[in-house]
């Protein structure tokens, strides 16, 4: 019922993919070759073509692999770990990871707030918001889809700032805001064709759904962002602790 | 939930539009279609918090949700390559192995398999883990405390235990490792998590950690 418990009467496909990830954790199958072609593992384990391909696919979903049209498919390097506590932007969590960030704004508007985001934000529903869209890239390739509703009595400045070359957080910063709390929610979801095609991924492709409301030392709500993150980029890791 | 022409007529909106909306969040988990009956609401998600040390009986008693356990397995195995390195144990050193299909208002949410030390809980065996939470039995009968621990978070898609969790092959789900660590910093509990991503949501609350 789970990997650990994957044993001969398990199908073929599952036992399969525990045979490769335990080579791939093992350093048989480094980052960066390839593993065998899905011919030879049908060959050397005496298994149908179909299984090696079902055993292959959740290890591609999961990241640890990756396939490269005309080339076969490759061992990646490890997923980037992002530490769910530490707050910080994008930006700095990429470079810190050794990344090269970058974002691409797709919409960059004014708008009202409206019912919803106004229940959000604890604003009036006609009070006006900035609403961002962007992509974040890290080493120019697609990882977020980021959506951000930013009351503009917070930051007045906004429509003249560069989006592309501060982050959220340097921006925060050089008005005196900072960030000293957030609440996230994390679910599991499938975006549009339309929306998948901006992370270069099938729609059928599950992403990581992160909702954040953040406020800063004053206790202000200052931004709700809706992000959608590239489950095969990346691990979340969370430290806990016994309350009280 | 109303029915489509209503809904249509409401926003005026076209029915493929409609219909885009609707599935949009059938597959984010709020709406729910029953075949030849509609559409509904599938209720609030389980919510999960990413920290603090709540055992499942505890979060959903606090969340007002009446809950259930199935023993899916309770057994002493060898540790592996993988579980000696994490408990710093020789290879094939005696562990429990207690793995549970957890429910919440009727509902299957997760499956949680979790390994521990044969050694220090020598007959923890004679507790019912259906009914009882493992962190209650470790504190309270054994005077061991979960005390602190970390989490990785990641996603994959479902493999053996569709069916135990009632969903379609190669759907994705989360996948949650934990180490848990008692009071002297040993390692405690290892435990492996597959979640429904449609009813269960991870909550995580972060504050920077102000150095002056």
């Amino acid at each position: 019922m789970n990997e650990k418990k994957v044993n001969y009467h398990s199908p073929l496909y599952l036992q399969l993919r525990e045979v490769i990830r335990s080579k791939i954790e093992s350093g048989e199958y480094p980052p960066g070759t390839p593993i065998p072609s899905e011919n030879a593992l049908a060959e050397t384990y005496g298994i149908h073509r179909l299984s090696v391909r079902s055993a292959i696919s959740a290890l591609i979903y999961e990241g640890l692999l990756k396939s490269v049209q005309g080339k076969g498919v490759y061992v990646t390097s490890r997923k980037d770990e992002r530490d769910l506590e530490t707050i910080g932007g994008f930006k700095q969590t990429m470079e810190q990871l050794g990344h090269k960030s970058s974002a691409k704004i797709l919409i960059k508007a004014t708008r009202e707030a409206g019912p919803y985001y106004a229940s959000l934000l604890k604003i009036d529903p006609h009070d006006s918001v900035y609403y961002i869209k962007r992509v974040l890239c890290s080493d120019g390739e697609p990882y977020s889809l980021e959506e951000l509703y930013i009351p503009t009595t917070v930051l007045e400045n906004l429509p003249q700032v560069d989006l592309n070359v501060f982050s959220m957080y340097q921006i925060y910063e050089f008005y005196g805001i900072r960030i000293s709390r957030v609440w996230e929610r994390l679910e599991l979801e499938e975006l549009d064709p339309m929306e998948a095609r901006l992370l270069d991924i099938d729609s059928s492709f599950a992403v990581m759904k992160f909702q954040g409301l953040s406020y800063d030392q004053h206790g202000r709500i200052v931004e709700y962002a809706r992000t959608y993150t590239r489950g095969d980029k990346c691990n979340f890791s969370v430290h806990y602790q016994r309350e009280g | 939930m109303p029915a489509e022409r209503e809904m249509c007529e409401m926003w005026s909106c076209n029915r493929s539009t409609l219909r885009s909306a609707i599935n949009r969040l059938v597959k984010s988990g709020e709406l729910e279609v029953r075949p030849g009956s509609g559409i509904y609401y599938s209720g609030d998600k389980y919510r999960r918090k990413l920290q603090g040390l709540k055992s499942f009986e505890e979060e959903t008693t606090l969340q007002g949700r009446p809950h259930e356990s199935r023993l899916l397995a309770f057994e002493k195995i060898e540790s592996d390559k993988r579980l000696s390195r994490l408990f710093r144990v020789t290879l094939g050193t005696q562990l429990w192995h207690l793995s549970r299909l957890r429910f919440a208002d009727g509902r299957v949410l997760q499956i949680e398999s979790s390994y521990f030390l044969v050694e220090r809980f020598p007959d923890i065996d004679r507790f019912d883990f259906a009914r009882d939470s493992l962190y209650r039995v470790f504190e309270q009968e054994y005077g061991v405390v979960p005390t602190q621990g970390e989490e990785r978070i990641s996603t994959t898609r479902v493999g053996e235990e569709a069916e135990l969790l009632e969903l379609p092959n190669e759907t994705p789900i989360f996948r949650i490792e934990s180490r848990t660590y008692d009071q002297d910093g040993a390692m405690l509990e290892y435990c492996r998590v597959m979640i429904r991503p449609d009813r269960v949501m991870l909550i995580s609350r972060m504050e920077t950690r102000l150095a002056e």
